[in-house]
């Protein structure tokens, strides 16, 4: 348009972007609302499975294989546990490392990429450097050759998959930062003399958060994943908790009988990563519609 | 609409774009309405009619409607637009009740655009050359071959220099100047019959823009088209235009030949509008008497700053040297390239010279090597005040939390700051609820303001203004420029103000410094150096200035534009970007007066006479001396 250069002097209108950001938001909206309702059914599940049904998950409760019926709601494994206990209480282990696991690369992370980006030159090249590389490898890789040296608790699981996720995070909000950088009011803020540390709390957090939600929930989508893979692989946390890629793993060899075995914890697995990433979506379309 | 009469295309064949009656109008609008949806509609009740041969101007601040029309008439807007007119043709052909074949057939045809934006208008993939090549053969019915000569008379006649050479090229090789050129002849490939040019000169150089003007005029009267030329510079259009329309708030509010419009408005917004355009002619009106030798106190000496960019050498800014004094409005100009934003970074310390000394003269402040607190406290002596309002507020902090910062950074008083914050926000004549209200709420102008308020609260001594005006209307930025000057004199500040608009320049400062490929070309004060420019770039820079006057238009403009050359040679050596600096003058490839110790030995700044430093062999009107 031929107005790029000039700006009317009418105060903006109040209703005028609200009223055309209101449909993206309302869908981004739906797309959250549906998310954290996935999850918090999965997680109140996983917690208020005590009440619902009389057995603990690594008692043996009855007869293995039973089939569905109405004692064992999804029948019992192999060693007579129920099936249905187990891939609820599994729910716990999966969701709480994903959710720590992400919150920590956010917290890392974002330090690493505010800090990069934010005062750029030899800091940014030291630290960019480091980020790449991590990226280099593939992240199972080196969460696979970590859980090797050290155990597999769930505190390291919780570590190893942070710190493969932080790259991405550092990335992400150091880019952001460098477009940041160069606006107006972080020069003003420089030229003021305000110190480093208060220009990227107080300018750079605010208009960085709703990006770093983003990233928040699309990391817990691949550290759900990358854990179940790892258990999966018996490098996550160890028997008898149960956890859902274990429980895909020992059940592969009944799927023939038992297909719902498999296809259980797999579902929940499914759930659980499109609930984050309906998360994610909302928030990065809000954002859109917002900045 | 197949099947009326009018909705016929002239023949895509037409030899020379005269297409039917040539006393007829090529575009005729009558009483077009458009609308989105519920609310008034952005453009009520225009009529407008142009004829071949003619240039027909355009003015309207931002929202005025006035490229909504430009759109309408290519049938080119949004779809959620309701578009209803008695009348709207281009060349008989009606807009409104064409299908898109026609329209299609139409755009290249009968009419064409130029945009603001050169580089978006052309493929940057592409060669130049194809590209027009392209457009000739599907509109003129040339074959490939012939259509190699067309693009090399078409690019000849823009006024593009070896043509040949520069159809080879791409977009990006080529200058801003060269690239809007070759934008035209895009346009006129399809040997249209009326040319849209929507502010086609807004994004280039002042001396660029004269020649593009020039080439406006040259096209209307070699190839015989109507121009419809849009545009919010009331001097671009007083050099062009035979008619002009004025339109705000979606409507034509003055409607008339250029010098009965202009010379003589007859409705009270166009003399306001007149009356909001900087002259250069026209100094600040306050009495001579001000205090223009104050002190030196901020002393710039021989500060260099280059940087490095893909492998290459820029020399930003080279050894420049100037005082700025107390109390005073020091302008600063030059086209883009010429180091001024560069050289205002360092002044705020957001850059460090790479040589060279920054000093304010207070003891203890000096700005290189300084440690953190102090640089701090000295930092907040010199504050900034940038061209976009927008950008220049968080936009997720409240207006009063940012203007406060400056002074959060020098531990004031939560309350001593909240004072003093209503009191700035007074001062720079915004309502008293602004600070507990977020930068969206606020329009240009207003953001400005805050960005004024926000400067001025902590008491600074100099204040740099970048560009501070050019993103605003042109009435707006006569309340800002009014708004500074009294600012300035009631906390008695001192200024650098920053523009490559010199009417602006002219308009608010005492003294004046012109800037050229990372040099100090010319420093005097403001009367003198706009009366009896000294340097050859100043003089080409203020001949270039389109006055609002339209009886300052060249007689009989010449039968050929003038070749881009100055646009062509800018690109390559007076951008600053000087690969291998050449040892002479960095303006004698486009100077008048250049002689052979301009390329080979470089002028250095000399005091002329007292307060007057120009750095030039042969300066203009200083012979004697």
């Amino acid at each position: 348009m031929s107005d790029i250069v000039t700006v009317e002097d009418v105060p903006a209108s109040k209703d005028g972007p609200a009223k055309r950001s209101l449909r993206p938001v309302l869908r981004s909206r739906t797309g959250i609302i549906v998310g954290v309702l996935i999850l918090l059914a999965l997680v109140g599940m996983s917690y208020l499975v005590g009440v619902l049904r009389p057995y603990s998950p690594t008692e043996v409760a009855g007869d293995p294989f039973t089939g569905l019926d109405g004692t064992h709601w999804m029948g019992t494994d192999d060693l007579g546990r129920d099936y249905f206990v187990r891939l609820c209480i599994a729910g716990r282990t999966s969701l709480s490392i994903a959710v720590f696991a992400a919150l920590l690369s956010l917290v890392v992370g974002s330090m690493i990429g505010l800090a990069a980006g934010l005062q750029g030159g030899r800091l940014d090249a030291l630290l960019m450097a480091g980020v790449d590389l991590l990226l280099s490898f593939p992240s199972i890789l080196l969460a696979l050759a970590a859980i090797t040296v050290f155990s597999p608790t769930r505190k390291t699981l919780v570590i190893v998959l942070a710190v493969v996720s932080i790259p991405q995070f550092a990335r992400v909000v150091r880019a952001r930062c460098l477009e940041l950088r160069e606006r107006e009011f972080i020069l003003s803020a420089r030229i003021s003399g305000v110190r480093a540390p208060v220009i990227a709390v107080k300018h750079l957090l605010p208009n960085v958060f709703p990006l770093m939600m983003v990233q928040l929930a699309n990391t817990a989508a691949i550290v759900i994943l990358l854990e179940s893979s790892l258990s999966y692989l018996g490098l996550g946390v160890q028997p008898p908790t149960p956890s859902w890629g274990r429980m895909i793993f020992e059940s592969q060899n009944y799927m023939a009988d038992s297909p719902w075995l498999p296809l259980g914890p797999a579902g929940a697995l499914l759930l659980s990563s499109i609930g984050w990433s309906l998360i994610g979506e909302g928030f990065s379309v809000s954002r859109r519609s917002v900045v | 609409m197949k099947g009326r009469p009018v909705a016929d295309t002239a023949d895509p064949a037409a030899p020379d774009g005269a297409d039917g009656d040539p006393s007829g109008p090529v575009l005729a609008i009558r009483n077009l309405t458009i609308g989105y949806g519920t609310g008034a509609p952005s453009v009520r009740g225009v009529d407008l009619s142009v004829r071949s041969g003619e240039i027909v101007g355009l003015i309207g601040e931002s929202g005025s409607g006035k490229s909504s029309v430009a759109l309408g008439c290519l049938g080119l807007l949004p779809k959620a637009a309701e578009v209803t007119a008695d009348e709207l043709t281009i060349c008989g052909t009606d807009v409104l009740a064409a299908d898109e074949r026609t329209l299609t057939r139409m755009r290249g045809d009968s009419v064409a655009m130029v945009f603001q934006d050169a580089m978006g208008a052309l493929d940057p993939s592409m060669r130049i050359g194809n590209q027009i090549a392209e457009v000739v053969t599907r509109h003129r019915g040339v074959k490939r071959a012939e259509a190699r000569a067309v693009v090399r008379e078409l690019l000849d006649k823009v006024g593009v220099p070896e043509p040949d050479r520069r159809a080879r090229q791409y977009p990006h090789q080529l200058s801003g100047g060269l690239r809007q050129r070759a934008a035209v002849a895009l346009a006129l490939a399809g040997d249209p019959a009326l040319l849209l040019a929507d502010e086609p000169t807004t994004a280039l150089d002042v001396t660029v823009q004269a020649g593009i003007l020039e080439l406006f005029r040259t096209v209307r009267d070699e190839f015989g088209v109507g121009i419809v030329l849009i545009s919010h510079d009331i001097g671009v259009i007083a050099q062009t235009a035979d008619r002009v329309a004025v339109m705000l708030d979606g409507e034509i509010v003055e409607h008339g030949g250029v010098e009965e419009v202009l010379l003589e408005p007859k409705t009270e917004y166009t003399r306001m509008l007149l009356r909001s355009v900087p002259h250069l002619d026209r100094p600040r009106d306050e009495p001579e008497s001000r205090p223009v030798a104050g002190k030196p106190l901020y002393v710039v000496d021989d500060v260099s700053r280059t940087y490095r960019s893909r492998g290459r050498l820029i020399h930003a800014v080279q050894g420049v040297s100037l005082d700025v004094r107390e109390g005073e409005v020091l302008g600063v100009v030059g086209e883009s390239g010429s180091g001024k934003s560069t050289l205002a970074k360092m002044l705020v310390h957001l850059e460090r010279p790479d040589s060279g000394r920054l000093t304010m003269s207070e003891p203890g402040h000096r700005a290189g090597g300084s440690g953190g607190g102090r640089a701090g406290r000295l930092r907040r002596r010199v504050q900034m005040v940038f061209q976009h309002p927008a950008g220049s507020l968080n936009p997720r902090l409240r207006v009063g939390t940012s203007v406060r910062e400056p002074l959060a950074a020098s531990d004031t008083g939560a309350k001593a700051a909240a004072e003093r914050v209503r009191e700035v926000l007074r001062e720079v004549g915004l309502p008293e609820d602004s600070a507990a209200r977020l930068p969206d709420e606020f329009s240009g102008g207003q953001k400005q303001r805050i960005a004024i308020a926000r400067a001025i609260v902590g008491d600074p001594r100099v204040v740099v203004l970048d560009e501070p005006t050019s993103a605003l209307d042109v009435s707006v930025q006569a309340q800002v420029l009014d708004l500074l000057s009294k600012i300035q004199r009631a906390e008695n500040l001192t200024y650098v103000f920053i523009s490559h608009d010199l009417a602006v320049v002219r308009a608010i400062s005492d003294r004046v410094a012109v800037m050229y490929a990372g040099r100090l070309v010319e420093l005097a004060d403001a009367a003198s150096l706009f009366e009896a420019p000294a340097h050859w770039y100043t003089r080409e820079l203020l001949a270039a200035m389109p006055s609002p006057d339209p009886r300052d238009r060249p007689e009989r403009p010449e039968r050929r534009p003038r070749a881009g050359q100055a646009e062509s040679g800018q690109a390559e050596s007076g951008q600053g970007e000087e690969a291998a600096a050449p040892a002479g003058c960095a303006f004698a490839s486009r100077c008048p007066a250049a002689e052979d110790n301009c390329r080979t030995v470089r002028p250095e700044p000399v005091e002329l006479e007292p307060g007057r430093v120009v750095a030039c062999h042969h300066p203009a009107g200083m012979e004697g001396r």
